[in-house]
């Protein structure tokens, strides 16, 4: 067995040691931050916090949970998030489909393919959009939030090359068996994918819960923004160059806390639902479905 | 009253009528009419409350007879009888709270404009005010075939409302303000006559300024207090006794914790040198300088402050500060909030920046180090005796008119009560306690008023329900504040509910009140306040950027003092030139 | 499975021409447009239809008059932004750091996922994975100040540097050629982690026989990661770094926006943060537009060289 070699076992020592070390200066920042959080005012915003609270508070989670909007923008959030990512997740999964065929086999692939790479680069701006939207009668619907993003050509160029990858000795055969296009994605390919699919899922679910401005541009109403919208409405971000200042405003003005209180919130879902997927990254746990 | 008060007289009158008036509500239709005839009369100071003393007089056959020619709808006893609408857009700001089950479109504010006044309000949208989100979808709105509003309020950048003007869409508002405007709400406008400046278009006010606290941003000097006291010092009146006391904070231990780890003063110009806070302005103002900023010379002609000979000999002392570490070595890379933390948290010995500063981020600083003491100053003097520090205007805003707006005088009938009673309340007015009971103060059961500090004690919560008002702060009157804070640091009687509730003002902030007001002389304002030129649309960018980059180079020993003259050469051969006819040209178009 | 996947990368062309044996072929094609149809729509809808707006490139845009009545200015737009030295400054400043960006943001999570598929622990393996990837969710005006901090004169790099090696403190945000270093490598430490994801996922695909095949064969782990490991990789590889291409033109707006300033626009400013500023002065639609098409063009016309050399090279279909 090659882990049993010592160079390897020398490499394996060096590799724990490098990736403990990479670990740790990707989590500092985030204990400074949580520190920050739970910190007071004055030491946050005087930079006195390092990894450890200072003039320790639960304020800026009070601050931010207390809100009675805070509990809507969740469910919103959830919602747009689970039809969201099923619905581009479906999409996505049935174009991928025909694009990883081959030219003999699918003789437009090509053309669809260029179709929806080129709205990877160009768009028209806001302005066109916005207008389309309103012509929709789509401003203020759950719908503006789920199905401009649905389409992910990204998602979709990463699924196609991992289709690719399943073994052509199962689709014929499949085929043979009488089985059209739809069975063979569903029974064939999907089993077989999942580790692409729980990953293309993780991107949809995290473009979906952090993605903050169209709620803000296509909701007329606050009480529907999505949370990401929501926690950023919380913290104030005057220029004071501009605009009037009010010393009665300079209680709330000074929110570094809770800005560092709103990462976590935004982040905490996410950290909950990544270990889950985690499995399927774990090497060859699918593959038990493809050994011949 | 329409002769040349002077400020006594208003005071007197002031005192006099809080007394005994019995000014109401049905004050406002006399006070419009009077505003033609004042306004004939050129009249600058109509007294702050123009209507004492003859406000008894203002009875109903006054306001029944003006009622069908002067309002575009039946008005009677300060009313619409019935009810007209106004329809607006609206930011909501994360400083807006709402209580018992409100929202911005049904609340204490909008049921008190239809009781009160007759007006009802109408939101078409509403959207977080958070980055730059008014500003776009008001930019949306003039793409779309969406309906226009009656009014906009706009706090911030220029060049939208420039953008809405240049639509069409909107009325002569000028015309309208002098036919409308109630005396108190003229005379707050007449504060500087600069105001109306930026949106005027041929000649034509095309918009309303919304007014701001004057000298809301000019600076103080904070001084550590007990830092002085450590190195034996007195605080600087000049420029030489700032550099000894400067010497003692960064080499002179003033923290006396054994380590060389002190700054003089906490400066941050990333964005700019003359700036709202951790200013580095008043440095060039001992010179004579102010960057930045247009400002007038001599003749009348408005020249560009950055390209003065002036701001030499200020650059080379900033130069020397840096080279003796009396300033941050990441002065340059820090912005106004970064800046200020050094001073926060014990580290550095000056910053300066506004009156209101006392109250953030400054108090922090005594919860960071006990025992620490700052103390406002005034700001020191030049070589040659200059003091100069960067003005603050007084215009935050605007208000638009929609040409289409059915009843244009609804939205002065809803401004002129507000300045009337609200600005500057009476003691027997509507407002004189606050907005309203139950939201931004409560009356306890002996009669105690709380306020923000009994929240806890008002059911459901303290809201600022003058936050919902329509001009986001109701009605500011723009020296009131930092006159009165002035007064009562002088040590007279706080007399008027007004007074009264600046009263409460941390003690720090009252004392750099007053010596924002004593320094009044030295304020530069900005003179430039039109609609981006030609050049400088094409240019502009380019030209700051030089700027920018050569006088950092300068201030950063990476560049010598002398590079400065050739950097005008070029700033001006770029461009500069052009820009600055272009400017004169407005300048003299606006003052005619 | 792992066959195929490398049959990608060096194809073999006896194989592609096999003949079909399917009858009825184009009815089973017509299922396959099916397939297609709804992402095709939604992306006529939301897509296509609103890329009309792209003509205010060509026009003195203002949103009152729309896109019918707005005066047309031709080429004037993009003439601005090639005319003056300054400009075409930022626009090699953009295409440095971003190329920076895109060739270290590739290589990065690609060695840390083969790192990381060296550890047999899975405990480990997935608390390293979920450290390594939180940076991501990290906004750039928090991590600036963070970075703000920490480069500073007395921070804590400069501090570990003057321990280790006794060099003088560098001013890491107020140098050029530092800042543009700062920038790429913050960048890449912020992205590595959620980047190797999708390299994890091509990993956990590698079918394990394929290596207990070579440890019969004899081979050592090293030799298996060239053989087995990295082709298994290739065409992954391949496809995030062509789409990455796109993205020549942008080198990171918020990132250098929240970390640049005076003493380092020569070196830093970017064509995002330069149209924003431009944008400030003036609500600029027909500008940003061009300056964004201008981009676009660019980083498609790169795609497409990319997809075209892999095809005729190694008659690989990179998507």
């Amino acid at each position: 067995m090659y882990y049993k070699s010592k160079p390897y076992k020398l490499f394996t020592g060096l590799n724990y040691t490098f990736l403990l070390v990479l670990s740790i200066i990707c989590v500092i920042p985030l204990i400074h931050i949580l520190a920050v959080s739970f910190s007071g005012k004055a030491a946050a915003n005087a930079n006195l916090v390092g990894l450890w609270p200072v003039q320790f508070t639960l304020d800026a989670y009070d601050k931010t949970l207390a809100n009675e909007n805070f509990l809507r923008a969740l469910w919103v959030a959830v919602q747009r998030t689970v039809f969201g990512t099923a619905l581009s997740m479906l999409i996505v999964v049935l174009a991928a489909y025909p694009l990883s065929k081959e030219k003999r086999q699918f003789k437009r692939r090509n053309l669809y393919t260029w179709f929806f790479v080129f709205t990877m680069l160009f768009n028209g701006g806001l302005i066109p959009f916005y207008m389309l939207i309103q012509e929709l009668n789509m401003m203020n619907t759950i719908w503006v939030l789920i199905l401009p993003g649905a389409v992910s050509v990204w998602n979709m160029i990463l699924l196609l090359n991992f289709f690719r990858g399943v073994p052509k000795e199962l689709e014929e055969a499949a085929f043979i068996d009488g089985a059209g296009h739809l069975r063979t994605l569903f029974s064939i390919y999907l089993p077989v994918s999942l580790p692409a699919l729980a990953t293309l899922s993780l991107f949809a679910m995290v473009g979906h819960w952090n993605s903050w401005f169209d709620g803000l541009i296509f909701m007329t109403d606050h009480k529907n923004y999505p949370l990401a919208t929501f926690l950023q409405t919380i913290i104030v971000q005057q220029d004071f160059s501009k605009v009037t200042v009010r010393p009665e405003d300079l209680e709330n003005i000074s929110q570094r806390t809770v800005k560092a209180a709103q990462i976590f919130i935004g982040m905490a879902p996410i950290l909950v639902v990544y270990p889950f997927l985690q499995r399927f990254f774990v090497k060859g746990i699918v593959l038990g479905a493809v050994k011949e | 009253m329409s002769g040349n008060y002077s400020y006594g007289h208003v005071a007197t009158c002031e005192i006099s009528l809080t007394s005994t008036s019995t000014m109401g509500e049905d004050t406002m239709a006399f006070t419009m009419k009077k505003t033609a005839a004042s306004l004939l009369a050129g009249v600058m100071l109509t007294g702050l409350l123009a209507g004492c003393g003859q406000s008894k007089d203002s009875g109903d056959s006054d306001n029944t007879a003006s009622s069908t020619e002067f309002y575009s709808a039946k008005f009677e006893n300060g009313k619409y009888v019935e009810p007209v609408s106004i329809t607006t857009v609206f930011p909501i700001g994360s400083n807006l709270k709402f209580k018992n089950g409100e929202n911005i479109e049904n609340n204490v504010h909008t049921r008190w404009a239809k009781d009160t006044l007759g007006i009802d309000i109408k939101y078409l949208w509403t959207v977080s005010d958070q980055n730059n989100a008014y500003q776009t979808k008001l930019r949306l709105m003039l793409t779309s075939k969406q309906e226009m509003p009656d009014i906009i309020s706009f706090r911030g950048d220029q060049t939208l409302i420039s953008d809405l003007i240049e639509t069409g869409q909107f009325t002569d508002a000028g015309e309208l303000f002098d036919k409308y405007a109630s005396d108190t709400y003229k005379e707050a406008m007449a504060q500087d006559p600069d105001v109306w400046n930026p949106y005027i278009r041929d000649g034509k006010r095309m918009a309303i300024p919304l007014l701001d606290n004057a000298y809301n941003n000019d600076a103080v000097m904070y001084i550590r207090e007990d830092w002085l006291k450590n190195v034996g010092m007195e605080a600087p009146k000049t420029i030489d006794e700032l550099e000894a006391v400067m010497e003692a904070f960064t080499n002179g231990d003033p923290d006396k914790n054994g380590q060389k780890d002190t700054l003089a003063l906490s400066i941050g110009f990333k964005n700019y040198l003359a700036t709202w806070m951790s200013d580095a302005g008043w440095i060039f103002g001992m010179f004579g300088a102010m960057p930045n900023q247009w400002n007038e010379n001599a003749n009348g002609e408005l020249v560009y402050g950055s390209i003065q000979p002036e701001m030499k000999p200020a650059l080379a002392k900033l130069q020397d500060w840096m080279k003796k570490g009396y300033i941050s070595q990441e002065a340059g890379l820090y912005d106004e909030v970064k800046a200020s933390e050094a001073f926060t948290a014990g580290k550095a010995g000056i910053i300066v920046g506004p009156y209101w500063m006392t109250g953030w981020p400054l108090q922090d600083l005594k919860a960071n180090v006990p025992g620490a003491e700052y103390k406002p100053y005034p700001l020191p003097a030049g070589p040659d005796g200059k003091i100069g520090r960067r003005g603050t205007s007084v215009n935050a805003g605007a208000v638009l008119i929609n040409k289409d707006m059915k009843n244009k005088d609804a939205f002065f009938v809803y401004q002129n009560y507000l300045f009337d009673n609200w600005a500057n309340p009476t003691d027997d007015g509507p407002f004189t306690k606050g907005f309203a009971e139950g939201y931004d103060y409560g009356v306890g059961p002996n009669g105690e008023l709380y306020g923000e500090q009994d929240s806890d004690k008002i059911e459901g919560g303290w809201v600022d329900a003058i936050r919902y008002t329509l001009t986001y702060d109701g009605a500011i009157i723009p020296q009131l504040r930092i006159n009165t804070l002035a007064k009562i640091a002088n040590g007279e009687e706080a007399v008027t509910p007004y007074e009264k509730a600046m009263l409460r003002t941390i003690p720090e902030q009252i004392q750099a009140a007053k010596i924002v007001v004593d320094q009044k002389d030295s304020v530069m304002m900005n003179k430039f306040t039109g609609s981006p030129t030609k050049t400088q649309l094409s240019k502009g960018d380019m030209l700051e950027k030089l700027e920018k980059e050569v006088l950092n180079k300068i201030i950063y020993n990476k560049a010598s003092v002398d590079e400065f003259d050739s950097f005008v050469e070029k700033y001006l051969s770029s461009g500069g030139e052009q820009f600055k006819k272009e400017v004169n040209e407005w300048y003299s178009s606006i003052k005619q | 499975m792992q066959t195929s996947q490398t049959s990608n990368v060096v194809a073999v062309p006896g194989k592609q021409k096999k003949p079909l044996k399917t009858r009825g072929n184009w009815k089973r094609m017509l299922a396959l447009d099916a397939m297609l149809l709804p992402a095709v729509i939604l992306t006529l809808i939301f897509a296509y239809i609103p890329m009309g707006g792209l003509v205010v490139a060509f026009q003195d845009f203002k949103p009152w008059l729309g896109f019918a009545k707005s005066e047309w200015v031709g080429l004037e737009h993009f003439q601005y932004l090639f005319s003056t030295p300054e400009y075409v400054q930022v626009i090699w400043n953009t295409l440095i750091i971003a190329a920076m960006k895109i060739i270290a943001g590739l290589i990065a999570p690609f060695t840390f996922a083969l790192l990381l598929n060296e550890v047999r622990s899975s405990g480990f393996k997935r608390s390293v994975q979920t450290m390594v990837y939180l940076p991501h969710f990290l906004s750039w005006v928090i991590l600036g100040g963070i970075l703000l901090d920490m480069l500073s004169s007395d921070g804590l790099v400069n501090q570990a540097l003057g321990a280790l090696f006794g060099i003088d403190p560098i001013f890491f945000l107020g140098d050029g050629n530092w800042f543009r270093f700062v920038v790429v490598v913050s960048d890449v430490w912020k992205e590595f982690g959620f980047g190797a994801i999708v390299f994890l996922a091509a990993l956990s695909g590698i079918n394990p026989s394929l290596y207990e095949a070579a440890e019969v064969d004899g081979a050592n782990r090293w030799q298996q990661t060239l053989s087995i490991t990295i082709p298994a990789m290739i065409p992954i590889t391949i496809v995030v770094g062509t789409l990455a291409l796109g993205n020549v033109l942008n080198a990171g707006f918020d990132q250098i926006f929240n970390l640049y300033n005076a003493l380092v626009m020569d070196k830093g400013d970017i064509i995002d943060t330069f149209v924003y500023r431009v944008g400030i002065v003036d609500g600029k639609f027909g500008f940003s537009t061009a300056v964004g098409l201008f981009k676009s063009i660019v980083g498609f016309v790169l795609i497409v060289a990319a997809y075209r050399l892999a095809y005729k090279l190694a008659n690989y279909r990179i998507f």
